[in-house]
């Protein structure tokens, strides 16, 4: 292993939210307010040390701290390189800007003091996992992650929100297990987990075949995690239901940290391979088109801005695989830095739009309690900041040039269209990517009809019922210190678009190392008609759509006469309801549920069978004692002289049973009057049988009394015959219970009385034989 | 030194007894007594496990020139008696409390308190007869606890616990024998003393490896392994949530012990590897696996649903130590001490809330976490790390598990263990977490102002807490663990 310059802050990074959240849980037990500031300051901190490492990195070079102590092995690697320090700073930035916000917003809630408890360790997690150095680091905080902001999600508790917090838990679950067992086989593969060395042990192993099992199974929780189609259904349910700043993080953060897996899967362990890179843009243009094309329909503000996600993330794996089909051919090597920049600089825009549409989505539900379009229709119509603020992200997410949006997304379709015009493969796959081409443009049309909808919606148009109730809250709607944190966020975004050769442009070239990026990336020339084309051919297309198909189609008149949004979503097509949930909680446990039952009932009929086949085998071989009666009945008949010895012996040991003193023994036998002695008839030699009662009784019948006397003396078990007749009874015959056999039997559980007898005689025998 | 071997197990057996004779008829000195025994037992446990070297012995008794009883100390004893030891203090000091509830105190601690000296004679035992005759005890000393409160179910439970633990144990019994003649000694000697020539020569070989799989299925019955798994989820639930608890979290892993040292100790690892055997083994124990939570998933009744839990989870163990591979062998050993916390905490929770609430179905626990928030926080770390979310024990156990199934040459299985195991561990997030989500999150329209706080007091939350600590560190401080537990497995292999 190479010298590694470890930083101590590392560490912080991770730790510090984590402890604090514990202190800002105690805090907020005594003073609300005081807990509120010091979150706040807890999340300054933290992105104030994220830039501070930033400028490490930037002197020093790439950061490690292994702490050695945690878990096995290596324990775990924090590593901080360029790539990493970018995310660190706007995974911080965001937890902070949504932190401020988060007073105002959640002013009039329940359970506060729980939300900042798991808000602050969800920020160490996330942080850990953008840090990881290994990807066992990146699974352990990607777990705890998902536990975390398990409860941000749920922190409404309305039905809705368990719902959703339900599937999210469940998919966090499934995909993690998943993706553990593609580590499992990734390790098995290369025997390393060192996101530094697994594209070199990848390479050099003679077959793909684990690789690509370890990559698939990989990407279930990863892409679940970051919306990825077929698993994306949490995501237009759970960051609606989602307290706002909540939704922003959740979007704009975690979302991420799915793609940072991905990332580790398409740059690291399948490097320029070309299977994986084409079924990875299958998946991501679903991905990208779906999403853009369930948010079109939707009617609920931020169910819109969810699905949005979704389909900015397909924008995110498009630009993943393009990247793996660039490397994948010798003449398209030189390009697969558009791809790379694309998906560096589209994560990154993408978190901050969606930070800033977020939280003013977020301050109209602070107002209104309300998220249906109808229903909030109008609240900025007077409301210029808000109008200004929400306007910028939508400038920026559809891809407006001068806004950060254009940038990554041109860099984007620079990756496709190179690929088309470079390399002439066969015919059939220029067709394949001039179609995912047109695809992308049409999605970037159907982004601009989709937020231009919501804008119109809320900006733009009158409330045709109730606009007083609107304007009322004028002026006085967020308070400054939010005003000022989303009015700040949100001239990022122009600010980058702007700037983007002195802004973007570093930075994505600054954070190319994680991707394996070689030679020095062409310069593009964003401000000329070549790529300018591009986005307006986006723009008009959208233009279009939303005239006719969302004025047209997806509008109607009320009975007043108004134009009202109308959800025009056919009510089953729900991948969740229908094929996840069926499945999961009815079709598979009724299936695992029946086979094992069956068999367990199979295995239980065959040992009954086998119970009773033993008794009555047993019962052939062995058949009932005769009692003393029908002995000496039979005896009488053709017993011979010699062998009534036997029979004299049984009457002595039945006399000294007698005079043995059990009488509570006898007292328990079923009312039993007349005993065996007494039925049997007067022999010859009765005389001596009557004298062998003098004798003592064997020191085992003693011990029995005793045990039995100790039983019915100390031990006052109401009961306790009945239970040990029919726990160990069945062993033996009804009629067997009378002889020294069956008493020891009954006693069985007492035996440890025995046992305790025997161990202190062994005891004296030990010290003795010592001395 | 040899002398002392006997302490441990003699000491709570004889204080367990004496409790009836000295008629300890008042709590308080009751529970000092019980307390003391428990604590002091645990010290000698652990000064044993620390202070005596490997493979000291000491002969209790010569049954025959050749059969004795023996106590001797190695790894897996301490790891086994340190278990044992560590978690009887929790529970008893958790029994103090909720024994109120049950009745019966004296009867109660009398069997509690002996019952931990025949576990670690079962985990010092030196020879296969010694871990018989305990293991036997064990069954015995135990009834009284399953059948505790004398409800017409736990008699059924109690009989069926019994059946199925004479049944199991005499099975092995019957393999105990062809063992004694086939190996060298019937003491345990790390990696095995088995005579291959003499079972070649003998022509018997096919008869004597059904001996063997017979023997460890008749133990599997103790660890709920698939064929004789039915007593568990009948005689866990019955008994009260402390003694339930170190049934499932303990007793069960005896069975284990004693598959280890029919396994390791005695037959030898390599007679075993790659035979059919060994595949028969792992087929019953994922199956086991799957099975446990499957049904788990489908039970509505709290504890009922936690012993199929057990079923399953232990069942994890097995297959460790059924792929007879180092690093699987590890993981089964991590698996135990992961199993046998966690296990603990969520019966004990379940407890608690039988205890304060009364409510024994899963469907009842809406909004506990409101009233017992450290009994329901407890029991969500656990349940977390049952699953085997990291950075918990459970995480660890499992990595060891799949990572040595997939080392070992098991062929198919290699990817089939870890498959059903990462399965299972689903379902077990599915049974588990809605406890979590419905208690912590009951909803909007839950009556915050009428609720009242109802958590149990310290005699019950400490232990709790305590144990759950232990879960979490125990994947996060994995290190020392493993390395304890990577020099049993250098001994055997």
């Amino acid at each position: 292993m190479e010298a590694m310059s470890t930083h101590v802050l590392l560490p912080f990074l991770v730790f510090w939210p984590m402890i604090a959240s514990i202190v800002s849980y105690l805090i907020g037990r005594r003073n609300k307010n005081m807990r509120d500031y010091f979150a706040d300051i807890v999340t300054a901190v933290e992105f104030l040390v994220a830039v501070y490492m930033v400028t490490v990195v930037v002197g020093q070079g790439t950061q490690y701290f292994p702490v050695l102590w945690w878990g096995h092995g290596e324990g775990l690697l924090f590593e901080m390189d360029a790539f990493r320090s970018v995310y660190a700073v706007i995974t911080t930035l965001m937890w902070m800007c949504t932190t401020i916000f988060s007073k105002e917003y959640f002013a009039h809630y329940r359970n506060r003091n729980r939300y900042y408890l798991f808000m602050l360790m969800t920020e160490g997690a996330t942080v850990a996992v953008f840090i990881s150095g290994d990807v066992l680091t990146l699974f352990t905080f990607f777990e705890v992650m998902a536990f975390t902001s398990y409860v941000m999600v749920i922190h409404d508790e309305k039905p809705g929100a368990q719902r959703a917090s339900e599937t999210y838990t469940y998919l966090n679950v499934f995909g993690g297990l998943v993706t553990l067992m593609g580590i499992f086989l990734l390790y098995n593969a290369i025997g390393t987990l060192r996101i530094d060395f697994i594209k070199d042990a990848c390479a050099a192993l003679p077959s793909k075949a684990p690789i690509y099992w370890a990559a698939g199974l990989m990407i279930v929780g990863f892409g679940g995690k970051s919306g990825m189609f077929p698993l994306h259904v949490w995501l237009p349910k759970a960051h609606p239901v989602a307290p706002a700043p909540a939704s922003a993080l959740l979007s704009g953060v975690l979302t991420k940290t799915g793609v940072y897996g991905i990332i580790i899967i398409s740059a690291h362990m399948l490097f320029g391979d070309w299977v994986w890179g084409c079924v990875l843009l299958g998946i991501a243009v679903i991905t990208m088109f779906g999403g853009a094309f369930l948010a079109l329909f939707s009617v609920d503000l931020k169910r819109t801005l969810a699905c949005s996600s979704m389909s900015q993330i397909g924008f995110i794996l498009t630009a993943t695989a393009m990247q793996c089909i660039l490397m994948a051919k010798e003449e398209t090597h030189q390009y697969h830095f558009y791809a790379q920049q694309g998906a560096v600089l589209h994560m990154m825009n993408h978190s901050l739009i969606k930070l800033v549409l977020f939280m003013a989505a977020g301050v109209v539900y602070m107002n209104l309690h309300q998220l249906d379009l109808n229903e909030v229709r109008g609240f900025g119509y007077r409301k210029p900041l808000l109008k200004f603020i929400f306007g910028m992200g939508v400038l920026a997410i559809i891809g407006m040039p001068f806004w950060s949006g254009y940038v990554s997304k041109t860099l984007i379709h620079e990756s496709i269209v190179e690929r088309i015009w470079t390399y002439h493969d066969f015919e059939f796959a220029a067709h394949v990517f001039r179609f995912v081409e047109s695809v992308f443009t049409l999605t970037g049309g159907l982004t601009t009809a989709y937020m231009t909808k919501i804008y119109i919606c809320v900006f733009w148009e009158k409330n045709p019922y109730k606009q007083a109730k609107m304007d009322s809250s004028n002026k006085k709607y967020m308070n400054k210190a939010s005003a000022i944190t989303l009015t700040a966020c949100s001239l990022i975004l122009p600010f980058f678009g702007m700037t983007v050769y002195k802004t973007m442009i570093p930075i994505s070239e600054y954070a190319s190392g994680f991707f394996y990026m070689t030679g020095h990336p062409h310069e593009v020339p964003f401000f000329e008609w070549m790529c300018l084309k591009g986005a307006f051919a986006s723009l008009a297309i959208g233009g279009i759509i939303y005239v006719l198909v969302v004025r047209g189609c997806l509008m109607s008149r009320d009975e007043n006469g108004n134009k009202v949004y109308i959800n025009a979503w056919p009510k089953f097509i729900d991948i969740e309801d229908k094929v996840y949930r069926p499945l999961m909680l009815k079709v598979l446990p009724f299936i695992g549920a029946f086979v094992t039952r069956t068999i367990g009932s199979v295995v239980e009929v065959i040992g009954r069978i086998g119970y009773n086949v033993f008794w009555k085998i047993r019962n052939w071989y062995m058949p009932r004692k005769p009692n003393a009666h029908e002995v000496i009945a039979k005896s009488k008949e053709w017993y011979p002289k010699h062998k009534v010895d036997g029979l004299k012996n049984m009457a002595k040991i039945q006399a000294e049973y007698d005079e043995s003193g059990i009488e509570t023994w006898d007292k328990h036998e079923e009312n039993r009057t007349v005993t065996p002695m007494e039925r049997i008839p007067i022999l010859d030699d009765w005389d001596d049988a009557m004298k062998a009662r003098a004798d003592k009784p064997s020191w085992i019948e003693r011990l029995i009394a005793w045990v039995k006397n100790a039983r019915n003396n100390a031990f006052h078990i109401p009961g306790i015959h009945r239970w040990f007749d029919r726990g160990v009874g069945e062993f033996g015959d009804a009629e067997e219970r009378t002889g020294t056999v069956s008493l020891l039997r009954q006693t069985m559980s007492y035996g440890l009385l025995v046992f305790a007898v025997a161990l202190l005689a062994v005891v004296a025998y030990v010290i003795i034989a010592a001395l | 030194m040899n002398i002392a071997l006997l302490l441990p197990v003699v000491f709570p057996i004889v204080m367990g007894v004496l409790i009836q004779p000295l008629k300890l008829h008042d709590r308080k000195t009751r529970q000092i007594y019980v307390a003391a025994t428990v604590i002091i037992n645990f010290l000698m446990v652990l000064f044993l496990a620390i202070n005596a070297p490997d493979g000291t012995k000491m002969t209790i008794l010569h049954l025959n020139r050749v059969v004795d009883i023996s106590l001797q100390i190695d790894g897996m004893s301490r790891l086994i008696s340190i278990i044992a030891g560590f978690l009887w203090c929790t529970a008893a000091f958790y029994s103090f409390e909720y024994i109120k509830h049950e009745g019966m105190d004296e009867r109660y601690f009398t069997f509690f308190t002996a019952t931990v000296g025949v576990l670690i004679g079962i985990s010092y035992s030196a020879n296969l007869q010694t871990l018989y005759l305990f293991y036997e005890m064990m069954t015995l000393i135990t009834f009284p606890l399953v059948m505790h409160s004398m409800a017409e179910q736990s008699g059924k439970a109690g009989k069926k616990y019994l059946t199925y633990s004479f049944v199991g144990a005499t099975i092995a019994l019957a393999g105990f024998f062809f063992l004694a003649e086939f190996c060298e000694t019937t003491d345990f000697k790390a990696g095995g003393t088995l005579l291959l020539d003499k079972v070649n020569g003998s022509g018997h070989m096919l008869l004597f490896q059904i001996m063997v799989l017979l023997t460890i299925i008749g133990f599997g019955c103790k660890g709920g392994m698939f064929p004789l798994h039915a007593w568990l989820p009948n005689a866990h639930p019955v008994a009260p949530a402390p003694a339930s608890a170190v049934l499932s979290g303990v007793i069960t892993k005896m069975g284990v012990l004693a598959i280890v040292r029919v396994i390791y100790y005695m037959v030898g690892v390599d007679f075993l590897r790659g035979t059919w055997v060994q595949y028969v083994l792992l087929s019953l124990t994922l199956y086991t696996v799957f099975m446990g939570s499957m049904l788990a998933f489908k039970e509505k009744l709290f504890k009922k649903r936690l012993a199929y839990s057990s079923v399953s989870q232990v069942s994890y163990v097995l297959f460790g130590i059924m792929t007879m591979n180092p690093t699987g062998f590890i993981g089964a050993c991590l698996h135990i001490v992961a199993h046998a916390t966690v296990k603990n905490i969520l019966f004990l929770s379940a407890g608690a809330i039988i205890y304060k609430r009364h409510k024994t179905y899963v469907t009842e626990l809406k909004g506990i976490g409101k009233e017992m928030p450290i009994t329901l926080w407890c029991f969500s770390l656990a349940s977390i790390a049952l699953v085997g979310i990291p950075p918990t024990g459970g995480f660890e156990s499992k990595w060891y598990l799949a990572t040595g199934a997939l080392e070992a040459e098991i062929g198919f299985f290699s990817y089939l263990g870890p498959a059903v195991l990462l399965t299972s561990a689903f379902l077990t997030a599915g049974y588990l977490l809605p406890i979590m989500a419905k208690g912590f999150f009951p909803g909007a329209d839950y009556p915050y102002e009428s609720f009242r706080k109802t958590e149990v007091n310290a005699y019950m939350t400490v232990p709790l807490v305590v144990l759950t600590v232990i879960a979490i560190c125990s994947g996060i401080f994995v290190n020392p663990l493993y390395n304890f537990f990577s020099s049993i497995a250098a001994t055997i292999f």
